[in-house]
């Protein structure tokens, strides 16, 4: 009988703790709802123009909960790498022994002066994922890979390897959603409005801090949008 | 009363273990310098981390063809520069474009690179792993090649007390060692902790020295840290733009961080790109240049004449600091590369 209790109170906290963790979710759309970018596959972009996308990551970082304006639950960790095109990376989790009630959420695209300037960081954070300047110290915000029509460089590649921490080309962003409190959240990045921007820059190699990196980190964080159910 | 009696124990326990941990510490501030930058908190400066980080330093294993190591363009001989070359000399006998910095007293750096590219000396390794013409290694790489020696397996368990090598870990090491690169003990240290005085010659290069070169050079440490034009101009070979390729900003273009005089007469050649092999030629350079500082302000050095270049050069050789050359305990590690695996 103590067993059986024992057993029962066990799995009621493992229950619990399943139900209070808040799992938020990135997918790469093109702009209409439901239409998810796979890793590789050609899109059309306009009459003329297509791409096709081989690598796409980003950091989310200082995620907040709030209640009514006021902050009910940061973070721990320093930042999150964000991988939309690999199922185990798209994913944001939050975990606690109590979620608190909330009704917004603040975060992070990139990660901020403070982390960039305090030294080498372990797991997703650690140098050795390709999203660390080695020649300048700082990390990459967003990196996205591939190839478009318009592009002129060899094989109509692209290279955006957006970052900078401080100074006037800081490409740091902040975002806030209102959403109702919930355990999965789904985010839709609008890539083909990103590429718009993109296409009009015409700068298809941008691998350092620089002018263009800032203005289209900006753009980056305009198409975040919460889907929500 | 048992509350108290308790929290005097606690108290006395804590101070004895900051006293140990502080007795540990292979970092010690020289009298006479400021507060250091580097930021030691919750970070460890103790023999066995220091160990581990200086045979990092030594290890030709952190290059992809196990040929070039920290060392390789940062030997403890010439105050961790090389003189072999203007430029810094990589795997495959490559060339840099700068002149490989003198390492010493870098807890006081704000920042590290002639252009101040790294922000942190804990990831001031990293640059020279990764870079195609130094050690043209990846992180990973290195941590693969790590991991496989046994030496750095148990030293690694010993200082963090499990077997995880990962980059954080690898790369605090290092800087763990080189924090405790401190050069103090010149003669024109001596002489400012009243163990010592200078000769008339160097008095006089001193008092030439406060009067010109102090602005930029600034004492205790000789340098402000600043990054700015000192006049010789660009190389056509290097283009280097200096602190602007960093900073993205046009007005600090040729500006490179101001280096340390201490050691001079060790870490020839000079300049940012090593064209000057002779410390007369530095000299020449100066003598009577009006320059303008990233500031704004105007720095005029005056016109030396031969006798005061030699009394320039005594004070400038009083900055040598041999005790820091030869000291056993930043060069190679034989005890670490030697060791054998206990049974």
């Amino acid at each position: 009988m103590r067993i059986l209790f024992v057993f029962l109170f066990a799995f009621t906290l493992l229950q619990t703790k399943a139900s209070d963790s808040l799992s938020i979710a990135f997918t790469a759309s093109s702009g209409k709802p439901g239409t998810k970018i796979q890793r590789n596959q050609w899109i059309k972009t306009g009459a003329h123009d297509s791409l096709r996308i081989s690598d796409f990551r980003f950091y989310i970082s200082n995620v907040q909960l709030l209640h009514q304006g006021k902050i009910v639950l940061t973070d721990s960790l320093e930042g999150h790498l964000i991988n939309p095109f690999q199922a185990e990376q798209s994913k944001l989790m939050l975990s606690k022994p109590r979620l608190p009630e909330f009704d917004e959420i603040k975060l992070g695209i990139g990660i901020d002066s403070l982390t960039s300037v305090d030294g080498p960081k372990s797991n997703d954070l650690d140098p050795i994922h390709g999203m660390y300047w080695t020649w300048q110290s700082g990390y990459i915000n967003l990196r996205i890979e591939g190839q478009h029509s318009a592009s002129t460089l060899s094989d109509n590649e692209f290279f955006f390897h957006l970052g900078a921490y401080a100074g006037p080309f800081n490409c740091y962003q902040t975002l806030s959603f209102k959403v109702n409190a919930q355990n999965q959240l789904a985010i839709e990045i609008n890539l083909l409005d990103w590429f718009k921007e993109a296409e009009q820059i015409k700068v298809w190699k941008i691998m350092s801090p620089r002018r263009e990196a800032a203005q289209l980190s900006k753009t980056f964080a305009r198409a975040f949008r919460v889907i929500q159910p | 009363m048992k509350k108290l009696k308790f929290l005097l124990l606690l108290a006395c326990l804590s101070s004895i273990m900051g006293m140990r941990q502080l007795q540990d510490s292979l970092f010690k501030k020289p009298a006479h310098f400021p507060e250091p930058k580097y930021a030691f908190k919750g970070k460890r400066v103790d023999s066995l981390q220091v160990l581990l980080g200086r045979a990092l330093f030594y290890d030709e294993a952190l290059s992809i063809d196990f040929t070039t190591s920290c060392a390789s363009c940062h030997s403890p001989f010439s105050a961790f520069t090389h003189n072999d070359h203007e430029v810094s000399h990589g795997i495959q006998d490559r060339f840099g474009k700068r002149n490989s910095p003198a390492l010493f007293n870098l807890a006081w750096q704000p920042y590290y690179m002639w252009d101040g590219a790294i922000n942190n000396l804990d990831v001031q390794a990293l640059a020279p792993i990764n870079h195609p013409d130094e050690m043209g290694e990846s992180t990973e790489h290195v941590l693969k090649k790590i991991k496989h020696s046994w030496r750095y397996r148990s030293l690694f368990n010993k200082v963090y007390g499990d077997t995880l090598i990962n980059s954080e870990r690898m790369l605090k090491s290092i800087s763990s060692f080189l924090v405790t690169l401190v050069s103090a003990e010149s003669k024109y240290d001596r002489v400012m902790l009243k163990k010592d005085s200078f000769n008339l010659q160097e008095q006089n290069g001193y008092t030439l020295f406060k009067n010109n070169c102090n602005t930029c050079h600034t004492e205790p440490l000789f340098t402000s840290f600043n990054f700015e034009n000192n006049g010789i101009g660009m190389l056509e070979k290097y283009r280097d733009l200096g602190r602007a390729a960093i900073s993205g900003d046009p007005q600090d273009s040729l500006r490179f961080k101001v280096p340390s005089l201490r050691n001079l007469e060790f870490t020839y050649p000079y300049m940012h790109d090593g064209r000057m092999q002779k410390l007369y030629q530095v000299l020449d350079h100066y003598s009577g240049i009006t320059l303008q500082k990233a500031d704004g302000t105007k720095v005029s050095v005056q016109k030396f004449s031969p006798e005061e270049k030699v009394d320039l050069m005594a004070f400038l050789l009083a900055l040598g600091d041999r005790t820091f050359l030869y000291a056993t305990k930043n060069q190679f590690p034989k005890e670490f590369f030697f060791s054998q695996p206990m049974e």
